[in-house]
């Protein structure tokens, strides 16, 4: 399932955008920048984010790039639920009530989930991927 | 089967699992794809190029979709293409009533994509192809994003045709007539010349035409050289485009300053003045003056720099429906009523992004805004872009492809 | 023509602000791409390039840190067609300060842009291709990385940036 916060989000600054673009681009772990966001700007961002990793997969695989697979290496939401113990609904997660009801939890999510797409977008630009 | 790559369907729907696999399987199937989850850009998208087939999903809880499938149907270039509506309605009567509305085919929610698909197919089988991108009898038709007047008139030139042209923007129609090549006649409404009528259709990027083949009555033309016109026509933009170059957007509310005396003014800066006693905008203020456009504009920009015009604060909600496609669809006010004026509101000066003209969203944006600016400040400079599109196109080609 | 009347511009000019916290590489970008470049005393870089005989682009590459650098912006900023904002790749200082710029610039100005960095520093080990077209932030402000010694790539960075401005018009 493709996670979208595109009902949620805020507007993310430029500046913002630049560091994770930057981040991405040099194989580094997110997760410096991760740590000082709150979850409802690290949702907005998220989104960017996957965003470029489909551009930059397109671009280098071309025909073959199948988003399906991209989305194969992601985290499922129920997965994460079951990990955590959650029985809320399953659309919830991405939603604006956790957002705000649950920010510790989706940021954790999230910063798993930024790891997966930064490790994967460094195997589609053949660089190391520094954890 | 071949035939189906000429297809062209447009699926309006938010993004989720089962859209994301309709639209792969459509993919497969070999039709050519658009997907939108905004009316506006649905909007946008068939009177561009209007689809071969539509499916939109309808939601009781929000109208745009109802509306957009209201538009489409009743619209020149997409009345007639077929439209699938998926929803989760549980209800039969909204289930008729979307039926009556005109829906081709109707598909519940959770639906199998694969069903969707062989219904697609199902229509296709017998169905013609839609008005638009099929060569008729005598004539052809298409869409003016590929080929714009200009385009039309040199291909008519080229062998000596004659023939009507008509062109549709959305929100108005128009007609050139041409004799063996040359123009002879030219028709919109609100314009009574043919020369103001000729170049405010060129203007129109937008939209559909047909052409039709036949004798039309021999007026005297319009001009021996079209080149000589096209060229004249685009340097009458630029001045234009120079003109409006000082002055706020088009769009701007002004308002006469009332307190300011007014006595040193000449008869015609009087009369401009008097015409903003209430709030308009310039265009308005033009449109119903009896001066050209281009004089028009230079009483303003007088006017404006004695102080004796104000700008007028528009509400949030005013300036959204400014940006909207309401004004495309027919369904908004007519605001531009004759002359050049129609001509370059179409550049949509000072057009906003969407981020500027969305509200923030309640709840969470309340959270983030104690985190970080998410509102523009009021005194943000919004440059306009100086050069035509030409000349970045010229700069383009220079830089090499 | 009785109904059109003719009037000619002399000159059009479209104008470029270059920014950034390397003066180096405000110098580099518009060599690379004017015919005529002057470099004056107070770090301030001028440069034109004819594109016809009616069309000419003006680039002004402004200063960091001197004095006069916000009166500049305050004059350039509102008659420029965008501007390019160039910094080191792989020096953390000089991408902060870039940072700053871009959010400073992107909340004061509504306008076309492209964010630019260098790796001219050592040889990146990702596909030109991958980059070369741009990253968008929004549909005014795009991202690329360039080497500052070649003047293909010079030419490239301002190639999205005009891409972007004709998109504009679409």
């Amino acid at each position: 399932m493709i996670e979208s916060y595109s009902n949620t989000s805020v507007a993310v600054h430029p500046g913002v955008q630049l560091q994770f673009l930057r981040y991405l681009l040099m194989g580094l772990s997110p997760n410096p920048l991760i740590e000082n966001m709150e979850a409802v700007e690290l949702a907005a961002v998220y989104d960017y984010i996957w965003e470029k990793a489909l551009e930059i997969g397109i671009r280098v695989k071309g025909d073959r790039f199948s988003q399906t697979d991209m989305l194969k290496r992601l985290k499922s939401v129920e997965q994460y639920k079951m990990e955590v113990d959650c029985t809320e609904p399953g659309q919830r997660c991405i939603s604006e009530e956790c957002l705000l009801k649950e920010a510790a939890c989706v940021k954790t999510r999230l910063k798993e989930q930024f790891n997966r797409l930064y490790n994967m977008v460094s195997e589609y630009l053949g660089i190391e991927f520094k954890a | 089967m071949s035939y189906q790559t000429s297809f062209h369907i447009l699926v309006l729907d938010k993004l989720s699992v089962e859209v994301e696999r309709l639209l792969q399987l459509l993919k497969d199937s070999g039709y050519k794809v658009t997907h939108t989850a905004d009316s506006q850009e649905a909007l946008r998208l068939c009177l561009a190029s209007a689809p071969d087939l539509i499916i939109v999903n309808i939601d009781e809880r929000d109208r745009e979709n109802i509306d957009f499938f209201r538009q489409a149907k009743s619209h020149f270039s997409t009345r007639s293409t077929p439209i699938i509506i998926t929803t989760e309605a549980a209800d039969h009567r909204k289930r008729v009533e979307y039926i009556e509305m005109g829906a081709d085919d109707l598909v519940l929610k959770p639906y199998y994509p694969e069903e969707v698909v062989a219904r697609v197919g199902n229509i296709f089988q017998d169905y013609k192809s839609p008005l638009i991108s099929k060569t008729v009898e005598r004539g052809f038709v298409g869409n003016l994003g590929e080929m714009d007047l200009i385009d039309l008139i040199q291909t008519m030139e080229l062998g000596g045709k004659s023939g009507v042209i008509h062109l549709n923007r959305g929100d108005k129609e128009g007609q050139v007539y041409i004799y063996k090549g040359k123009i002879v006649d030219a028709v919109v409404e609100d314009y009574n010349s043919v020369e103001r009528a000729f170049l405010h259709m060129l203007t129109w990027i937008n939209g559909t035409f047909y052409v039709i083949f036949q004798d039309v009555a021999v007026n005297k033309p319009l001009t021996d050289n079209n080149q000589e016109l096209f060229d004249e026509a685009t340097k009458i933009i630029d001045q234009w485009r120079k003109v409006t170059g000082d002055l706020p957007s088009l769009h701007t509310q002004l308002v006469a300053v009332s307190d300011k005396p007014a006595h040193s003014l000449d008869y015609q800066e009087k009369q401009m003045l008097a015409a903003f006693k209430e709030p308009r905008t310039i265009l308005q203020a033009i449109d119903h003056s009896e001066y050209d456009d281009i004089a028009g504009l230079k009483i303003i920009k007088s006017l404006l720099e004695m102080g004796l015009l104000i700008e007028q604060e528009v509400s949030y909600s005013e300036e959204k429906n400014k940006a909207s496609l309401s004004h495309l669809n027919g369904l908004g006010p007519r605001r531009f009523k004759n002359k050049y004026s129609h001509i370059f509101a179409i550049f949509q000066r000072n057009k906003k992004g969407r981020d500027e003209l969305t509200p923030p969203r309640t709840s969470v944006a309340g959270a983030a805004a104690e985190m970080q600016q998410i509102v523009a400040p009021k005194n943000k400079i919004h440059n306009r872009i100086r050069l035509t599109k030409a000349e970045l196109l010229l700069i383009r080609q220079k830089l090499g492809a | 023509m009785s109904f059109l009347s003719i009037q000619k511009d002399t000159h059009r000019i479209g104008e470029f602000i270059v920014a950034g916290p390397s003066l180096t590489l405000q110098k580099r970008f518009i060599t690379h791409l004017c015919n005529e470049v002057i470099i004056t005393n107070n770090n301030t870089v001028f440069g034109r390039s004819k594109v016809t005989d009616e069309l000419q682009l003006f680039f002004y590459g402004i200063g960091e840190k001197e004095q006069y650098v916000d009166f500049a912006w305050d004059l350039l900023a509102p008659k420029m067609l965008g501007y390019i904002l160039v910094f080191n790749w792989y020096d953390g200082n000089e991408f902060s300060s870039a940072q700053q710029l871009l959010d400073e610039l992107s909340s004061q100005i509504d306008c076309h842009g492209i964010v630019v960095g260098d790796v001219s520093e050592m040889s990146l080990p990702i596909d030109p291709k991958i980059y070369e077209q741009g990253f968008s932030f929004s549909p005014k402000l795009y991202f690329t990385l360039w080497d500052s010694t070649i003047k293909s790539d010079a030419k490239n960075v301002l190639k999205i940036l005009v891409d972007s401005l004709i998109n504009h018009f679409e």
